[in-house]
């Protein structure tokens, strides 16, 4: 099922819903329910006209908590995304250039690298500079950066040993102009796939870094924490941590639908086969 | 154009394989010469060390000249001037030596802005002259679109404008028309033909056909395992081969011509 439809039904779906979370981050920056120090609404309230998700043990409005981990969720995985892009892709490409020992010191570098868990390095680095919001997004970035570079030397690799490159070095093309025209546009369909999947992988380090308490420290709520501190009134309230963990999945689907559909709409290799 | 020069080359990979153990020849100005062998006897590779782009982990020696200018220890710079004015090539498989996602017209564009200081609609008058010139019956629609999106035949022709595109002196064709089928070879030897007598250019054709090399070449090189066995003429080497080899070669274009001939006499009757 690759037809038309399908690429324009994932791109609608998931700009649904990417955009509705954009919109409630945005809105949380200067509209909430709540202030996220009201605790006037009683603890652990269930679901009322006055507070829609119920409140927290402290009578905090719940929405107003999800709202705010929206934005911090967005916020962690396009900051952690982009430094994993740059990073990665800046390294993956000079790695794909590089040849004989130079490659392999880079690949065994990579593969460390990549066996290293994320969830160890951000702690590491959590360790160092203290938890914020800061630490988490730059120790999410460095440790899917890693993803980036391995992905982009291959691709770099196997871009360099096409006949249209050398043709190109022949026509007097430098180095430089043969990544901008040639590489840049061969390989940027193939990573958006694994920027998407890795937006969502951004989000859900956050929250079990928030989970573990070595996330973004209050008044900053992540959907992470939402489900940690639910943790212990999970029988009392289980709405609190079904819908932070909804909402995360709803994330990580939505990112894919639209990545997949922007790929398969505008990558002209995929056109093809069709 | 000047003189290139290829004496006693060798290639030997970082292993100390040797892929090319001494490869000479000579293309003079005008010269349309053959590159014969089968696959992994060390044509392709003569070519690309010509050209100085051996991948990374092969080593060449021996001398390579062109005019003054020496090849194999020229610099990076002197060695552009050479790729860019100086030689074209045409790969066997045109959907790998064309981009897949960059339109034909901006493909052959590049070159053509970069050399011949095209801008604009002189610019697009010049892509679409360039597919002109190979033969290709819409320009219009060829320049709009993907390579994966036209024939084989039209990308092996869009492959030569690209090579011809910076005005080469020598055009290095190595095996163009192995992926085409028959009728279709014919056409572009013929288009080949046609280009290198009107712009007076020296050719290395590389291929593993010697029928097919026939129509083209005047001279010969006949390569077995890196080393060169046979060269001279094509017509005296046809007449009074001296290697086993190269009379196994003859021996079998000729049995296959013949068997074409008697299919095509059963096809009149």
């Amino acid at each position: 099922m690759s037809s038309k439809l399908t690429s324009n039904r994932r791109l609608f779906i998931g700009s649904i819903i990417l955009g509705a979370i954009l919109f409630i981050a945005l809105l949380s920056l200067i509209w909430t329910p709540y202030g996220i120090e009201d605790m006037s609404g009683g603890r652990l309230s269930g679901v009322s006209l006055h507070h829609l998700f119920g409140t927290d043990t402290l009578g905090r409005d719940q929405l107003s908590k999800l709202m705010i981990g929206a934005r911090v969720a967005v916020e962690v995985g396009f900051l952690a995304v982009l430094i994993g892009v740059v990073l990665g892709g800046t390294l993956g490409i000079l790695a794909g250039f590089a040849q004989n020992k130079l490659d392999d010191a880079l690949s065994s570098f990579l593969d460390i690298l990549i066996a290293f868990p994320t969830l160890l390095l951000a702690m590491l680095i959590v360790a160092a500079r203290g938890a914020s919001l800061t630490s988490g997004i730059l120790a999410i970035g460095l440790g899917i950066s890693s993803v980036f570079a391995r992905l982009t030397r291959l691709l770099t690799k196997s871009i360099l040993s096409k006949d249209y490159i050398i043709a190109s070095r022949i026509s007097g093309t430098s180095w430089p102009r043969i990544v901008v025209l040639h590489i840049l546009p061969n390989i940027w369909p193939t990573l958006l796939v694994t920027v998407a999947l890795q937006f969502g992988i951004a989000g859900l380090a956050e929250a079990s870094l928030s989970y573990l308490g070595l996330g973004a420290p209050p008044p900053n709520e992540s959907w992470g924490s939402l489900l940690q501190q639910a943790q212990n009134t999970v029988y009392t309230a289980p709405l609190s941590a079904i819908v932070p963990g909804v909402l995360l999945i709803i994330l990580v689907v939505g990112v894919n639908l639209l990545a997949d559909g922007v790929r398969i709409k505008f990558d002209p290799k995929i056109q093809g086969q069709r | 154009m000047s003189e290139l020069l290829v004496t006693d080359l060798r290639v030997e990979s970082q292993s100390g394989d040797s892929l090319i153990q001494s490869v000479s020849f000579k293309l003079g100005s005008g010269t349309r010469l053959g590159l014969l062998g089968e696959s992994g006897s060390g044509k392709s590779l003569s070519a690309l060390a010509i050209t100085g782009l051996l991948p990374g982990n092969l080593s060449a020696s021996g001398s390579i000249k062109y005019g003054e200018l020496e090849l194999l220890i020229a610099t990076e710079s002197q060695l552009n001037q050479i790729r860019g004015s100086q030689v074209g090539i045409v790969f066997q498989d045109p959907l790998s030596s064309l981009d897949p996602v960059m339109k034909i017209g901006k493909q052959l564009g590049k070159p053509l802005s970069k050399y011949q200081g095209l801008r604009g609609e002189d610019l697009v008058a010049a892509i679409e002259s360039s597919l002109a010139e190979v033969k290709i019956a819409s320009p219009y629609r060829v320049a709009h679109s993907y390579p994966h999106e036209i024939s084989g035949g039209e990308r092996q022709r869009v492959a030569i404008a690209l090579a011809l595109a910076c005005k080469p002196k020598i055009l290095i064709a190595d095996e163009i028309t192995t992926s085409l089928d028959v009728s279709i070879q014919s056409e572009i030897l013929d288009l080949l033909d046609t280009i290198i007598e009107q712009r007076g250019m020296g050719l290395i054709f590389i291929t593993h056909d010697l029928a097919v090399a026939a129509n083209v070449v005047d001279e010969v090189v006949i390569i077995q395992n890196g080393l060169v066995i046979e060269s001279g003429k094509l017509q005296r080497i046809i007449d009074d081969p001296q290697s086993d080899y190269v009379k196994l070669l003859i021996r079998s274009a000729r049995s296959l011509d013949n068997l074409l001939g008697k299919l095509n006499q059963g096809g009149e009757q």
